[in-house]
């Protein structure tokens, strides 16, 4: 008995001695107080986000504008007429040649006139065309002008 | 705390009406909690203050839209928590607060004004409570600091940690078993006796 007497008490002495502790540290942290400037350099830092705000706001949909104008930009192009006097010189979409410009794309040949082939081959391409008569030589030379002067 | 809870909730109203004065009421109530919280679980102690005013400009631009579905301190804990968390991983890489000011600094404090002499005193009081608390794991040490430091009950504890009581009891009693085997809250013991 007595020396579960003895136990009691000292367990008894072992808790009031961390109860001790224990308040001891507890009175040390109620002791931590914010500093005096705090809510005044608060209300600064409050003003100066608000101030950054707008800022900010420009740069969260920056990229969204940038992003249309660049889309627009590039419709435009696209869509631009092919020759552009302005554009000339500069790298575009609708710089780039039609296909209907065969000159790029098939070798040139030679060309020559119709009466200087006709020398050169001995032949005649020129359509041979009935003659109606017009000029005065062949209507006194026509057939039916001949019969009635028979 | 039924009647702060109420005042809480009338100050977020006026905020929410525009009221800037209710605010600064606001941050001036929870300002020295908020401190303490933050000093207890920041590595480093010099963040301490940094903390604390992070935890008000989140709470200015996130109050506007709070609509009490938590109490007002509960939400204010938990985002001090969060920022406690991101300056501990962001200072993960330097070392743990070890140049508190000594004995002779704080003497020396008496010629300094008295705002750094506070500032002094403070630094030696987050040293102190970092050299007992920081010995015990993360849930631990915030049941101990809620429970035993801040005087919260063990249902109100329960609800800002959101857990049930019974894991608050839990953690207390480990928290308790740790402490008393930690060599500096023993020699915290023998310093007393």
């Amino acid at each position: 008995m007595a020396n579960q007497d003895e136990f009691k008490k000292l367990q008894e002495l072992v808790e009031l001695a961390d109860q001790k502790a224990l308040s001891q540290v507890k009175e040390d942290y109620l002791n931590i107080k914010a500093p005096a400037n705090l809510s005044a350099r608060l209300v600064s830092q409050i003003k100066a986000s608000e101030v950054r705000k707008p800022l900010f706001w420009k740069i969260s949909w920056m990229p969204v504008g940038l992003g249309s104008v660049a889309t627009l930009l590039i419709a435009v192009l696209l869509i631009r007429p092919v020759s552009n006097p302005s554009t000339e010189g500069a790298f575009s979409l609708t710089s780039l040649p039609s296909l209907s410009d065969t000159s790029l794309y098939l070798p040139s040949l030679p060309t020559y006139s119709i009466p200087s082939l006709n020398e050169m081959t001995g032949i005649s391409l020129l359509p041979q065309t009935p003659s109606y008569g017009n000029s005065e030589d062949e209507i006194e030379k026509s057939p039916r002008k001949n019969n009635t002067k028979r | 705390m039924a009647g702060d809870e109420l005042s809480d909730r009338h100050l977020i109203k006026q905020f929410q009406r525009g009221d800037l004065k209710a605010f600064d009421m606001f941050a001036l109530r929870y300002q020295d909690r908020l401190m303490r919280l933050a000093a207890s679980s920041l590595y480093i102690s010099a963040n301490t203050e940094d903390a604390v005013q992070e935890v008000f400009l989140r709470s200015y631009k996130g109050l506007s839209g709070f609509r009490f579905s938590a109490e007002p301190f509960t939400w204010l804990y938990r985002t001090l928590k969060n920022v406690c968390m991101e300056m501990n991983r962001k200072s993960s890489g330097q070392t743990p607060n070890k140049n508190a000011p000594t004995g002779s600094m704080v003497e020396y404090s008496g010629a300094l004004d008295e705002e750094l002499g506070t500032q002094l005193d403070n630094e030696r009081n987050i040293g102190k409570v970092r050299a007992i608390v920081a010995c015990l794991p993360d849930q631990q040490r915030e049941v101990l600091v809620l429970r035993l430091f801040e005087g919260f009950s063990i249902k109100q504890t329960a609800k800002i940690l959101g857990c049930r009581p019974g894991t608050v009891k839990a953690h207390l009693n480990k928290a308790m078993t740790n402490l008393r085997q930690s060599p500096t809250f023993q020699a915290k013991r023998k310093e007393l006796n």
